[in-house]
């Protein structure tokens, strides 16, 4: 299954580690936006239930119960691996990993494991994905969401929030808001997005809000390039004022040198064509003059 | 995060890794001349950064007597905005040739680049793209899989097979015990007898992996002054970097990518933040002490004029931040600044009442742009 046949009001969601307090939490907020969950995971908690959803103890009994196709792990992120390899082996197409600090070995192992199972896999470290007002997977405010034409990719998830915000502000609204994470290793990369949001008929612009270290930017340009993508693309880079070698927040923004520098990636992207702003004012002012135009 | 050449060392060393002798000395660290190993030396200034050679970072010294003379320059050097805490004083290596060996962990394919070339040195990359060799390969992260596919092309390289070999085998071992990202060995000295010894060794390993790596905690437990910014997040679970030691605005802010856009839009209208700060207000627990300690730096920086708090709450009610943040500016031991704060989520309303009834100097604002001007207009009318 690709991401537009999963990403659905009616798609079978499971939660692994749902009896813990956040993902109690953000479960409750995830089905009040319709999000289709079914079953709980959490070792050694079967035959238990949060707020009327059935808990098992492993992904198999779980898929085997409810048929769960996309999974989310609200799970501590030494235990991300183990857990990942677990819902892939059932059988899951999607697997979202919110977790933060995930070490990069085991991303790297997951994300091997996700391709040969056939499996998509965002995150780790990522507020989530979702279609405002049709599925949420993860826990962007609701006061950033608002269905809409613009297609949103983003590696930061606060900065994410702000521009999102700022689009509601701006009477606009997301088609599609996918996190990719921070980290240097990940399940899915902005660049492999390009075809989802190409296909996806409500995505009228994309939105790369990108930041400093590693190729994602760099990647992103040469695939709009390669693919010769036809909708506008607009992006925001943050770190332009970090100090080289220093590791701000994220895993993934680090720069040595020249490679994955400010200036490196902004070359790349408006080489690509891509309209790419300093600050979140003139992205979306760029976004509503793009779109004025269309 | 990048270790320091010497760490690296030593470190490799305990995987069998030939490396020659050499000790750390910190900034005006008195030594005796029997700890030093044989001369004449290299003396290394150590920062975590590339391009030392090119700074000036690197110098040879034939006699004990021009040691120190030596390493109060190195010392006084700042080398990629990085200040030399130390040197590392090592024997210099009579060698035959310089070849280059690395391992990576390529983040697209999940998979352990290797690359093997036998130019060395710091003109390594001019070397490459002037036609020297390269050799790649890609491997699982496996120790097997690494040494079948590094051992073709490390026997390119001019040398003693059998210490290449086993050079081979032990950086396969480090990268993969140590969770490294990347393991860089530039220049791989080949001696005259065809032995090996490790020139320079860039490690950078990932800060995600460290409560799993003991070692490494304690190394940075142990150097606070070499790390600090790790240190800091080892004991204080989140990230804070000065980034600025002149800066004017300090930042109390949530979000790495957020907080990293605000230092940049700040920038941007000409004014400099102090530091970057991602404070996880998840993590705050009903308790100040992380706000308080944040609060303290900033209070302590020599310029910082003003604190601009930014927080965008996903769930985090953002009345008991509020509550929170008046507790943390009342145990303050630093004279506190004007405080201007940008609050959007849950609870931000009542947030702002319990701010503004508060005895401290506060201004809330719903927008973070209106709350950037106000931090600007203040500058300017404090600098008059």
């Amino acid at each position: 299954m690709n991401l537009s046949e999963l990403l659905c009001a009616d798609t079978p969601v499971m939660v692994q580690g749902a009896t813990g307090h956040a993902a109690r939490r953000h479960m409750a907020l995830m089905r009040r936006h319709g999000t289709n969950i079914v079953a709980g995971v959490s070792p050694g908690r079967a035959g238990e239930a949060v707020d009327g959803i059935d808990i098992h103890s492993t992904c198999a009994a779980a898929r085997a119960a409810s048929a769960a196709v996309i999974a989310i792990q609200f799970v501590p992120a030494r235990q991300v691996a183990e857990a990942a390899r677990e819902a892939l082996e059932s059988g899951i197409k999607l697997l979202v990993t919110v977790t933060e600090g995930v070490p990069v070995h085991d991303s790297a192992r997951i994300m091997r494991f996700a391709r040969e199972r056939g499996a998509i896999w965002i995150g780790p470290s990522t507020p989530g994905v979702t279609i405002p007002g049709v599925i949420k997977l993860g826990f962007m405010p609701d006061v950033s969401l608002n269905p809409g034409p613009i297609g949103v990719m983003s590696k930061s998830g606060t900065l994410a929030y702000e521009v999102c915000h700022r689009l509601v502000r701006a009477g606009l609204g997301q088609s599609t808001w996918i996190g990719v994470g921070g980290d240097p290793v990940k399940g899915t990369r902005f660049s492999e997005l390009l075809d989802y949001f190409g296909a996806d008929p409500r995505t009228k612009s994309v939105v790369a809000i990108g930041e400093i270290g590693g190729m994602e930017e760099e990647e992103l340009a040469q695939a709009i390039e390669d693919k010769r993508f036809g909708k506008p693309c607009h992006c925001l880079v943050a770190g332009a004022s970090a100090p080289a070698g220093k590791t701000l927040g994220h895993a993934g923004a680090l720069v040595h040198g020249h490679h994955g520098s400010f200036d490196a990636k902004v070359d790349a992207l408006s080489q690509a064509g891509v309209s790419v702003q300093h600050t979140v004012d003139e992205l979306i002012a760029d976004i509503q003059t793009s779109l004025a135009t269309a | 995060m990048l270790l320091l050449e010497h760490d690296a060392k030593t470190l490799l060393g305990h995987y069998g890794l030939p490396v020659p002798s050499g000790i750390y000395l910190k900034a005006g660290q008195n030594y005796s001349k029997r700890t030093l190993p044989p001369g004449p030396w290299m003396v290394k200034a150590q920062t975590a950064t590339g391009g030392r050679g090119n700074a000036g970072g690197i110098r040879t010294c034939e006699q004990t007597e021009t040691l120190d003379p030596v390493r109060r320059d190195l010392e006084g050097l700042t080398i990629g905005n990085l200040p030399v805490h130390g040197c590392r004083v090592e024997s210099r290596v009579e060698f035959e040739h310089e070849g280059y060996v690395s391992l990576s962990l390529n983040t697209v394919t999940g998979l352990v680049d290797i690359l093997v070339s036998p130019v060395g040195g710091v003109q390594i990359e001019s070397a490459v793209a002037d036609g020297a060799p390269l050799h790649r390969a890609s491997a699982l992260p496996e120790r097997a899989a690494i040494i079948a596919a590094g051992t073709p092309l490390i026997d390119t390289l001019e040398g003693d097979p059998q210490a290449l070999h086993k050079v081979l085998e032990d950086l396969a071992a480090a990268f993969l015990d140590l969770e490294a990202i990347l393991l860089e060995i530039n220049p791989l000295f080949i001696l005259p007898d065809g032995g090996c010894l490790l020139g320079d060794a860039k490690l950078v390993l990932d800060g995600n992996a460290f409560s799993r790596q003991p070692q490494i905690e304690s190394l940075i437990e142990d150097r606070s002054v070499d790390y600090p910014e790790a240190h800091l997040k080892q004991h204080h679970g989140f990230d804070f970097i000065v980034t600025d030691p002149n800066g004017a605005v300090g930042l109390l802010t949530t979000g790495a990518g957020l907080s990293m856009m605000l230092c940049d839009e700040l920038k941007t209208r000409g004014l400099q933040p102090y530091n970057f700060c991602d404070i996880r207000t998840g993590g705050l627990r009903d308790d100040p002490q992380r706000l308080v300690d944040v609060l303290n730096w900033l209070c302590c920086g020599s310029h910082t004029r003003v604190i601009l708090v930014n927080i965008f709450a996903g769930i985090t009610d953002l009345a008991v931040f509020a509550a929170l943040l008046v507790r943390a500016l009342d145990e303050l031991s630093a004279p506190v600044l004007p405080v201007i704060a940008r609050l959007t989520g849950p609870n931000a309303a009542r947030a702002t009442r319990i701010l503004d009834s508060s005895q401290f100097d506060i201004t809330v604002y719903p927008d973070l742009g209106p709350a950037l001007d106000a931090v600007d207009q203040l500058l300017a009318t404090s600098s008059l």
